[in-house]
């Protein structure tokens, strides 16, 4: 293909599912018009677009596609003019809308026979025309009603709106949106650039004050000094204002692109009334839709992402809910079901129900159903719910082509919890039954409290969290050798973040365990952690290229010092929790009440590398590490904190490791304070050097196994 | 997680006629040094007291490790991730990767950031030395020492035992490609 070919491709292909989804809407329209005049005004705006996709259609080429409008335009005008289409048509119609909608996709995955699927229903249509045909009078022959058709579309066609919007690619907005995300990562720098500013000045004030302690002349060097400092006040000053600008413009800007994502909730429910048209099209249901506050906008990725389960959750009421016409009948209820579809705002959620006046989800038959497939039946109507929503398990007691395909409640549940959202079943019998649905608006931002568990940070998303507590260590209790707490309602399972991620559970503190309460649906798990931290609003990008999918992560954030934090998927954490070996192995590191006081290192080193390597080894090995990054920093620490052991590296920025020790060795509060040096130089003059300093021990970083490092620790404190 | 050597091991075993295969078509080509005299561009770099080169070309830039995060459910030899300028970026402990036993502490202070047109991923070095001409006639055969795993990833090594990493062998193997299952 051509380039040009290629490049208008793309365009086509996005006017053709417009032209679709339009003839589609307005032949469902024109199925139940029944007012002569504006059946007539529907036909035109359906045959002045098939008119359009035909001719878009032969200028890129696609000649069968273009004779298949051709004999859509004919078959529409000709059996409109003799009666009103019948179901059978309008089946046909819907059979070929697809066909041309399977094209499109076969032409956007460069499918060199895209048109194959049409060639099938080119026959279908002439043939019916040909049936029409016979019975047709001479003037409604194909010339005549042609020349109706164009006379028609002469008349009706300049009534073009002047539409002031753009058509924009999916992509280019994607890469706006990364730019943006980038400009936020810029602006926050700038901050931090700021900050040293700051820093600087305040360390020149300190100069000016020092030399005025000391009565130093202030001479020329004053002078400049003095100068210096006035300098940098107006510098400071002027960087001030401006990032203050750039970062009030950088929100509106990050803001604004944000809101070009956002599109009306509508748009997942377009196609909806052909499913249940198709659905009902055999007559033994007959089912009406009702939409409200479907202008609710949310992100177009999460609108992509609940589209299907929508999609699903209504055919799964026209399947299970909707009785059919007979039985509604014997009940007293309307023949005509109704299936109404609602959105509105909840906060930073949107919610949507969809719900049916069918015939309720009832006990018994889940029960029956479980005892059928083997599987546990449910006691109560909590359990019922959460057997509906287990994998493979399905209610419909036949096997219909629109349900029961293995596909169920089990992935609408995996879909909307992987947007962080939550789904939730209320059923009634012989009333109706009730999905009720939870999204974040966005899945590029979202409010989380930081947590820190196992030393590290991570995200969990609010919408998850029911509540936080601190709870105190009488209040575990024990249920079948499983840590639960009882919180005035029934028993829930008690996990540890740490565990669950499988990192180093951090030594525990006296006093209170910090825990969240998580909460998905109907059930609940308390998960423990180190430490509560802020809670905050962030944006959401995922874990690089290269990592796609990691266990209990759902993603990550960017904090303003450019540091990463990792975001949970609460759902997997919850199934976890609910998983009894996650919960046994708890029990012993919960009720362990007999506590070592752990001993208080610090560890000093400039590489952010061995700084974590050594942190893990050393918490391991069961020590309360702290870490610093030069000499001049850890000199600060042990002024404000009890240490029992110094691990220091030597080559460091600001204050190095022989200036640390000499320092520590000849103060009197921390003389007694053993120090490791742990260095990469390893020259005997250097070694010296270290033992001249009043080091305790001297080790060279390429010869420090774990167990070296432990055992000269070990016999210093 | 199933990382650890035995899998290595195996690959070791169904391997060996792979390497022997390579070692008679090596021997059968005639002498690199004779035929040409073209230069790579390359980059060497050093982890503790082993040595490597990689083509220039596959390098977008070398940064400074600043900060990483380490994520949890990732095999060993994936460090963590770091940000540069917004983008996230997968850092690789080479050592693990190759299985080499760990000796000692090392400084991995740089990243060598890999890929085509868009950042891939970054391996980590204690220090970059220089940018330079590496001239194809000093890249000698690989010697039977070098594990038959590690091998996969090598093109040569130099007469001063440094390693000359495939890179395209690298950015194309699907280790690097991280796809936990979830456990339902």
């Amino acid at each position: 293909m051509d380039d040009l070919m290629s490049e208008l491709l793309p365009i086509y292909v996005g006017e053709l599912r417009e032209h679709v989804k339009r003839i589609s809407q307005e032949l469902l329209a024109l199925e139940k018009e029944k007012d002569r005049s504006a059946r007539a005004q529907r036909l035109i705006v359906i045959l002045r677009t098939i008119h359009s996709l035909k001719g878009a259609s032969r200028s890129v080429g696609l000649a069968t596609a273009a004779s298949v409008c051709h004999e859509m335009e004919t078959f529409l005008a000709m059996a409109e003019e003799e009666t009103s289409l019948k179901a059978e048509d309008y089946q046909i119609l819907f059979k070929v809308l697809d066909a041309i909608e399977a094209m499109g996709q076969l032409l956007q995955a460069g499918d060199k026979n895209a048109e194959r699927p049409l060639t099938p229903l080119l026959f279908t249509l002439k043939d019916h025309r040909g049936k029409l045909e016979s019975v047709l009078p001479e003037e409604h022959k194909e010339g005549t009603i042609k020349q109706k058709v164009e006379e028609q579309l002469a008349n009706q066609a300049p009534t073009r709106i002047i539409d002031n919007s753009v058509r924009l690619p999916l992509n280019k907005l994607d890469s706006l949106m990364a730019e943006g995300l980038n400009l936020i990562t810029i602006a926050n720098r700038n901050a931090a650039c700021m900050q040293s500013i700051d820093q600087l000045q305040r360390t020149v004030r300190s100069w000016q004050r020092q030399a005025k302690k000391e009565n130093k002349s202030m001479g020329s060097e004053g002078e400049r000094l003095r100068q210096l400092s006035k300098e940098l006040e107006h510098a400071r000053l002027n960087l001030r204002n401006e990032n203050r600008q750039l970062g009030s413009a950088v929100s509106h800007v990050a803001g604004g692109i944000n809101g070009l994502r956002m599109v009306p909730l509508g748009q997942a429910c377009q196609g909806m009334d052909r499913i249940v048209r198709d659905l009902t099209v055999n007559g033994t249901k007959e089912i009406q839709l009702e939409f409200h506050g479907m202008d609710t906008e949310v992100d177009r990725n999460v609108l992509e992402q609940i589209k299907d389960p929508l999609m699903h959750l209504v055919r799964n009421c026209c399947d299970h809910g909707v009785e059919t016409v007979e039985e509604r009948i014997n009940k007293g209820k309307p023949e005509k079901a109704t299936i109404t579809i609602s959105a509105s705002l909840s906060g930073s959620q949107a919610q949507i129900t969809i719900s049916d006046d069918g015939r309720g989800v009832s006990l018994d038959a889940v029960r029956a159903r479980a005892r059928k497939q083997a599987l546990p039946e449910p006691e109560n109507e909590s359990e019922m719910k959460a057997l509906l929503f287990a994998k493979g398990f399905s209610t419909a007691s036949i096997i219909t082509e629109s349900s029961g395909r293995g596909i169920g409640l089990d992935v609408v549940k995996d879909r909307i919890e992987g947007l962080h959202g939550s789904v939730e079943l209320r059923t009634e019998d012989n009333k109706g039954t009730t999905f009720v649905i939870n999204v974040p608006l966005t899945t590029t931002s979202m409010r989380v409290l930081f947590v820190r568990a196992g030393g590290q940070l991570f995200g969990i998303a609010t919408t998850s969290i029911q509540r936080l507590l601190r709870v105190a260590p009488n209040d575990f209790g024990v249920l079948e050798g499983q840590t639960v707490l009882s919180l005035g309602e029934s028993p829930r399972p008690v996990v540890s973040l740490a565990q669950i991620l499988e990192l180093q559970p951090s030594p525990q503190r006296p006093g209170k365990t910090p825990s969240v309460v998580l909460a998905s649906g109907e059930s609940h798990a308390v998960v423990v952690v180190d430490e509560f931290l802020s809670e905050q609003e962030v944006l959401v990008s995922g874990l690089g290229r290269r990592i796609k999918r990691v266990k209990y992560i759902a993603g990550s954030t960017i904090l303003p010092d450019g540091k990463i934090v990792l975001i949970v998927n609460s759902s997997e954490i919850m199934r976890a929790a609910l998983n009894p070996a996650m919960q046994m192995a708890e029990q012993k590191h919960f009720l362990d009440t007999e506590e070592t006081k752990p001993r208080r290192l610090l560890l000093v080193d400039d590489s952010i590398t061995t700084r974590s390597i050594e942190k893990n080894l050393l918490e391991t090995a069961g020590f309360d590490v702290t870490t610093c990054a030069d000499g001049l920093q850890a000199w600060q620490v042990l002024q404000e904190k009890q240490f029992d052991i110094v691990v220091t590296d030597v080559e460091m920025p600001n204050m190095d490791g022989f200036a640390l020790t000499r320092k520590i060795k000849s103060s009197a509060k921390h003389c007694r304070l053993p120090v490791i040096l742990v260095t990469a130089l390893e020259s005997e003059r250097h070694k010296a050097l270290g033992i001249a300093s009043g080091a305790d021990a001297y080790l060279i970083k390429s010869e420090v196994e774990r167990s070296a490092l432990l055992d000269v620790i070990n016999q210093l404190v | 997680m199933h990382w650890p050597k035995n899998k290595a091991e195996e690959k070791m075993r169904t391997d060996d006629q792979i390497i022997l295969k390579q070692r008679a078509s090596r021997l059968a080509a005639p002498p690199a040094s004779d035929t040409s005299s073209d230069t790579t561009s390359a980059v060497f770099f050093s982890i503790g007291s082993e040595k490597y080169i990689i083509e220039a070309r596959s390098v977008l830039e070398v940064a400074r490790l600043k900060d990483y995060t380490a994520v949890p459910g990732t095999p060993p030899f994936i460090m963590g991730v770091t940000n540069i300028r917004g983008t996230i970026l997968a850092l690789v402990d080479l050592r693990k990767f190759f299985g080499l036993p760990p000796r000692g502490l090392t400084d991995l202070t740089r990243i060598i950031v890999l890929g085509g047109d868009r950042m891939e991923f970054g391996i980590l070095a204690e220090k970059v030395e220089h940018s330079s001409a590496l001239d194809q006639s000093a890249v000698l055969a690989i010697p039977d020492s070098i594990s038959p795993f590690t091998r996969k990833y090598i093109k040569g090594v130099t007469g001063d035992a440094a390693i000359f990493l495939d890179a395209a062998a690298l950015l194309h193997d699907e280790r690097l490609y991280i796809e936990m299952q979830s456990t339902q």
